[in-house]
């Protein structure tokens, strides 16, 4: 049988490297989001106006 | 054959499992080598692939290969323990519970393959189910106790990584990736029959009708250096086709040439000679099969780097 000390350590253990896996995630998640979204090229923040590449220069 | 989910108590389980366990139930070698050739068929292969998505990529991969490893030792449990090689596994230890190993292993192929169809894109998504599926089911399932041709037949789901690579970064599977498929699935036999040659006893107490076992020591090696040559033509076809480069090229040339000499040497060998050096060619040869895997791979890509590099400079392309 194992003793309740070493039980408590790798309890204590998992649940640390399950938080920084979860972390990880998120974090993974996020940027292949941002990738996704973007294609690549950064984001253009112009939000409640008109987007200037968006406007028909010739006219 | 049924299998109960529930622990049995075969394996006296002492809870809870430590993470070093939950990670050698996911067989890290295994996964290593389906990490390298995938991310070197995601380098190799037409089209653009960001980096972010490329490690997203090599990362539900790891984890497909992973979560397969663990169902094959949920499934392998009663005979694991009868083999010296893999007796000090989690499961047969009982350092994990088979109905852990299960859960693990069932749970990280569907996040595996979902994660990897949303990241890349769905064609990589159903690879990477369909190698699960192969290696559970086709191999560890249904052939691996009942034919010799266990790791010939079998041998395709550790040739799949980098079909799925190659479909992360192209969107499509090309000649050029079942080549590299076929490079592996070539290998396997050499590779895991002379593992078998200073295994056999192994297999023969966990009655797994390895070609040792069933065909005896001769008709092995013999095999091993039939699969030996079968392999230079897929390599030098590698090496010719679009992917291939002079790095390639040279190295492919001398690593078949030490490659068919070392399997000449075993296939030479009676099992007495073996004996007496404790199986020091075959083990010698299991190891250059590693080594081969590895260097045909690695030159691939680094023919890619050189390609690149030379484009950039002298060109002005990028």
């Amino acid at each position: 049988m194992m003793k309740s000390d070493e039980i408590k350590n790798r309890r204590l253990r998992r649940n640390a490297v399950v938080g920084w896996v979860l972390t990880g995630f998120v974090v993974l998640v996020f940027a292949v989001t941002v990738v996704k979204l973007t294609g690549g090229s950064s984001l253009e923040g112009f939000d409640h106006t008109v987007r200037p590449s968006l406007l028909d220069t010739d006219s | 054959m049924t299998k109960e989910l529930t622990p049995s108590t075969e394996f006296p389980i002492s809870h809870p499992a430590d993470i070093s366990d939950i990670m050698a139930v996911l067989k890290p070698r295994v996964m290593s080598l389906a990490i390298f050739t995938s991310a070197v068929a995601m380098v190799v292969a037409p089209g653009e692939l960001h980096p972010i998505i490329a490690l997203a990529s090599i990362l539900f991969i790891a984890i497909g290969a992973g979560a397969s490893g663990a169902l094959n030792m949920w499934w392998d449990a009663d005979i694991d323990r009868l083999m010296r090689r893999t007796r000090g596994r989690p499961v047969p230890t009982g350092r994990l519970s088979r109905q852990d190993a299960f859960f693990i292993g069932i749970w990280l192929s569907g996040f595996s393959v979902v994660m990897l169809a949303l990241s890349a894109n769905i064609l990589s998504g159903v690879l990477l189910a369909f190698t699960i599926f192969y290696y559970v089911v086709v191999y560890t399932i249904i052939l691996k106790r009942r034919t010799p041709q266990n790791i010939v037949i079998g041998g395709a789901a550790g040739a799949l990584p980098p079909l799925i690579g190659w479909a992360v970064s192209a969107g499509s599977v090309s000649i050029e990736a079942w080549m590299l498929f076929l490079l592996i699935f070539l290998w396997t036999p050499p590779h895991f029959w002379a593992l078998a040659l200073f295994s056999s006893d192994d297999y023969r107490r966990a009655q797994i009708p390895m070609l040792t076992v069933t065909h005896g020591r001769p008709t092995t090696r013999r095999q091993i250096l039939i699969y030996t040559f079968l392999l230079i033509p897929v390599s030098v076809g590698i090496g010719l086709s679009s992917i291939g480069g002079p790095l390639f090229i040279f190295s492919a040339i001398v690593l078949n040439a030490i490659f068919l000499f070392q399997a000449w040497a075993v296939y030479r060998r009676t099992d007495d000679q073996s004996e007496k050096d404790r199986w020091a060619v075959e083990r010698r040869f299991f190891r250059l099969s590693i080594l081969y895997l590895f260097v045909q791979f690695g030159t691939l890509a680094m023919d890619k780097g050189l390609e690149l590099i030379f484009v950039t400079n002298f060109f002005g392309l990028s």
